[in-house]
């Protein structure tokens, strides 16, 4: 079985799918929204998954008008929420086996 | 085209000041972000308390509105005063309204907000936006990479950036072995095409799991419940359990407790180094719905030879 195929992009690749500017994506990198691999910006290489978070990020901060501090809270938040969401639908459908009606 | 009472969208007076609307918004605008909300409906709601907002926000467009709306009701068809003329379709000065209504456009013409500010690249056209859509898949379908045909609907924007339908597009997709539940697929270029020379926007996929009838994901591992009789715990027994891919047998052995995990290796999940996880076999005494008086009598005969108290640690 072939190991798992990992898009990888750089930071000129990254800005144009998410409709960034590098500036507003180091600002994001800055406040540790984003990890990156790689130590200079010029090196930099994001994962698919941080698209969507850079996206999202910028979203909130526009429409909710949230300093970084607070994107970065939200997301932290939001992902632990939908983790426990996740978890609660998961323990929901088990109790439901186990439980009699 | 119905009129919309911008106040009532926020829930506000008419002569709310600046402050008091601008509250407003901020709270609603929380209530119903969709990346934020579970609300049903919640990103139709957004973009009213946003499109409310920019109305309202500006002293001039607020006062323009505050003019029309002598005019018109909340959700009754609009047309204005004698001799008003709509704005619609007429190009403003180059920004967009993006998804605002048409009777926003109507008013104030192009004068939106757009997509644009700070944060944006400045290239030549614009980039078509991303779609984003869940897509369920039976855990199966994650054993081995399969195709699976993806409807979804594109929006498509005019030359003046607005946003005039949605056409439906159908691709085959292949889902990789080994997909986790919530996990996003990138379709480079597969979502709206670009206005102006700009790269067509992407679609991304979030993989669902549906709810299976018989098994529960755990990681990479599954559970499968399996009932038993009280006497096949005592006394064990081998028992045929079925798995993604079909049956396997179980040996049960005597003196098994309620509640307890079995496993059987290479039954579960595919994980992305393509190794398989455990079939957990959680086992489930169920009682005989009814017993008759031979049944009761020999319940009765255990009972007392086995002179067993549950309750010794309670």
């Amino acid at each position: 079985m072939s190991s798992p195929l990992i898009v990888q992009l750089d930071l000129a690749e990254f800005c144009e799918a998410t409709d960034l500017s590098d500036v507003y994506v180091i600002e994001i990198v800055e406040h540790g929204i984003l990890e990156p691999q790689g130590g200079t910006p010029k090196d930099w290489r994001f994962t698919d998954y941080e698209l969507t978070l850079a996206k999202r990020a910028a979203k909130l901060r526009r429409d909710l008008e949230l300093e970084w501090e607070g994107v970065a809270l939200a997301l932290n938040l939001l992902e632990e929420v939908q983790q426990l969401r996740a978890e609660n639908r998961m323990l929901r459908q088990r109790l439901g086996r186990l439980v009699v009606e | 085209m119905d009129f919309k009472d911008y106040y009532k969208i926020l829930g506000v007076e008419p002569t709310a000041d600046d402050k008091a609307i601008k509250a407003a918004y901020r709270k609603l605008a929380r209530k119903y972000h969709p990346d934020v909300s579970k609300e049903k409906d919640a990103e139709a709601k957004f973009k009213d308390v946003s499109e409310a907002y920019e109305a309202l926000k500006s002293a001039d467009k607020r006062a323009e509105y505050d003019d029309l709306r002598r005019y018109g009701q909340h959700g009754q068809p609009f047309q204005g005063p004698p001799g008003w003329q709509s704005r619609g379709g007429f190009g403003g000065g180059g920004q967009d309204t993006g998804d605002f209504s048409d009777f926003f456009s109507s008013i104030f013409g192009n004068r939106g907000p757009g997509f644009g500010g700070a944060e944006s690249r400045r290239s030549s056209g614009r980039r078509g936006q991303d779609v984003e859509m869940e897509l369920a898949i039976f855990l199966e379908e994650t054993l081995s990479s399969e195709s699976k045909k993806v409807t979804f609907q594109v929006p498509q924007y005019n030359a003046a950036g607005q946003h005039v339908s949605n056409t439906t597009k159908s691709l085959n997709v292949k889902i990789p072995a080994g997909v986790t539940d919530g996990e996003r697929i990138r379709l480079k270029g597969q979502g709206a095409p670009g206005v102006g020379g700009g790269a067509n926007g992407d679609l991304y996929l979030t993989i669902r799991f549906a709810p299976h009838p018989k098994f529960d994901v755990e990681g990479e591992n599954l559970i499968i419940t399996l009932p038993l009789a009280p006497w096949e715990l005592a006394l064990g027994t081998e028992v045929a359990v079925p798995t993604l891919t079909g049956k396997i047998n179980l040996k049960v052995p005597a003196g098994s407790q309620n509640g307890q995990r079995m496993r059987a290796k290479g039954h579960g999940l595919r994980s992305k180094a393509g190794e398989r996880g455990y079939l957990f076999v959680q086992l489930k005494a169920v009682m005989p719905k009814k017993s008759d008086d031979d049944i009761k009598a020999l319940w009765q005969e255990l009972a007392q030879k086995a002179a067993f108290d549950p309750r010794e640690n309670f």
